[in-house]
């Protein structure tokens, strides 16, 4: 018998695995950087050398899910929420997608220093990496429950983040003024690779955006930098 | 009303005897913009868009309560000229049904019983009405064969030249691409973006991308109400009401 209650069921079962392809994502770029956390405490080069290869499958599943979404638009014709649902997916995708690229940047930085300084910054470094983590599981959360407030909220944990990268940016910069060479060169690096982080905590934002997007079928920007708030406030 | 409307209909409740088809509609239809209304069979999209040209007077069962006024004049009042009214609010319908007779007496069926004789004032009707439905080019040059011997695409369009013909002020259009194939359907859809500008349109669908495609305006039906009307953009990008969200994506349980 066929079961006419659901005119769109097997619809719906291609958004339910798209999202599901977006799920695996965000666990993959989890995991990534839970093994860059490993290497980090332990100086293991392999580790971190093994997320520079497992890069390429997550560039894999975003293909895969960009494949989905344009199959999808283009047999199922989608509108309203449901093409709102494909739209903010594709696009969180993206975000997802350079969030794990920052990992193997991560990655180059440890396998640069490894077996030499990499405990001197890993304790900072993995702070950061924890408060992102647990930025991407809200996110993913409020994905899922498909709530606006909960996406909110990361914003707001976004810019704990941005708090912690601005304190350890000015204790490393007065490293690179005043030590030698060699450590300004692992501070400046060090900087570089804590920037990354709070660029993650910017895309993750923005994935909380396409959530609110989706939910509410408005555009949200739920953080401005505050030196573009500055700046505005200052001039308008 | 605001300066562009066309029609501004207030609480219109329609009864087929004791069966009530449409509920207390409230709706303004806008001059030179194309109106799509959209709903499951039998919600009233159909009976309603009728009711604006008084095609329902057919029907004895029918009663209808509440105003449509066309330019601030009331549609039902007694003194109006029914004649004269459908000939300012034409219809094209779902089938094409072309006279049987040539394309030409086709067109100026409406002219000559209003009495016009002069030919060279129905050469110029014939002309301009087939290129404004944008059949001109392809029937120029056998005017005087059968309206029936052209495609079904054709005759639709020839459909509208007559209606065209009448010169109306708006073109109520009852599915009039549901008999016809997609490249005839798309040209039909263009033909309607020209028309707009010199024409109202309110259009029939139970094609949803159609009504995305073409309408500036969406109006949801359903169960004899008016659910939702708004921007066409709006309506099917994020509607406010679920019913209508409902409907668009497919998932009327």
């Amino acid at each position: 018998m066929v079961d006419f209650s659901n005119p769109r069921a097997s619809f719906d079962q291609d958004l339910e695995q798209l999202s599901n392809m977006l799920q695996e994502l965000s666990n993959e770029a989890i995991d990534a950087y839970q093994q860059i956390k490993i290497a980090l405490q332990e100086n293991k080069k392999d580790v971190a050398l093994e997320v520079v290869r497992h890069d390429d499958v997550i560039n894999e599943l975003t293909e895969e899910i960009n494949d989905m979404a344009i199959l999808l638009i283009a047999r199922q014709t989608p509108v309203a929420s449901d093409l709102r649902r494909i739209i903010a997916t594709l696009r969180m995708s993206s975000h997802l997608e350079r969030v794990a690229d920052y990992a193997v940047n991560l990655a180059e930085y440890i396998l640069l220093n490894v077996e030499k300084d990499l405990e001197t910054y890993a304790a900072i470094i993995i702070d950061m990496i924890d408060h992102l983590l647990k930025m991407i599981e809200k996110v993913m959360e409020s994905f899922h429950k498909q709530d606006a407030k909960l996406a909110r909220q990361v914003a707001e944990m976004d810019r704990v983040l941005d708090t912690m990268y601005t304190k350890n940016l000015n204790d490393l910069f007065e490293i690179t003024r005043s030590e030698t060479t060699h450590t300004a060169v692992l501070a400046t690096q060090t900087i570089l690779i804590l920037k990354y982080m709070e660029r993650a905590g910017d895309h993750v934002t923005n994935i909380a955006e396409e959530v609110a997007f989706l939910v509410k079928g408005k555009t949200y920007e739920f953080n401005k930098s505050s030196v573009k708030m500055r700046y505005l406030n200052d001039t308008e | 009303m605001a300066e562009n409307n066309k029609f501004k209909v207030e609480n219109l409740d329609l009864f087929y005897g004791d069966f009530q088809a449409l509920k207390s509609i409230t709706m303004d239809i806008e001059a030179n913009k194309v109106t799509a209304f959209i709903g499951p069979s039998g919600c009233g999209k159909s009976t309603f868009l009728r009711t604006l040209n008084r095609m329902n007077d057919l029907i004895d069962t029918v009663r209808i309560d509440g105003t449509i006024q066309l330019d601030h004049q009331d549609i039902y009042k007694k003194d109006v000229d029914v004649t004269d009214l459908r000939r300012r609010v034409g219809m094209v319908f779902q089938k094409p049904n072309p006279f049987p007779m040539s394309i030409y007496d086709n067109v100026v069926y409406g002219p000559r019983a209003q009495g016009i004789k002069d030919k060279k004032v129905l050469d110029e009707i014939v002309e301009s009405s087939l290129r404004a439905a944008a059949l001109w080019d392809e029937v120029k040059d056998k005017l005087h064969k059968s309206g029936l011997a052209l495609s079904g695409g054709q005759q639709q369009r020839l459909c509208i030249a007559r209606t065209i013909a009448m010169k109306p002020e708006i073109i109520l259009m009852d599915e009039p691409t549901s008999a016809l194939d997609p490249i005839a359907t798309l040209k039909v859809e263009q033909l309607m973006e020209e028309l707009k500008k010199e024409y109202t349109i309110v259009i029939v669908t139970h094609s949803m991308q159609q009504a995305a495609r073409i309408s500036d305006v969406t109006a949801f039906f359903l169960m004899g109400e008016l659910i939702e009307m708004g921007d066409t953009n709006e309506i099917f990008s994020n509607p406010k009401k679920q019913q209508t969200e409902d409907y668009i994506t497919g998932r009327f349980g």
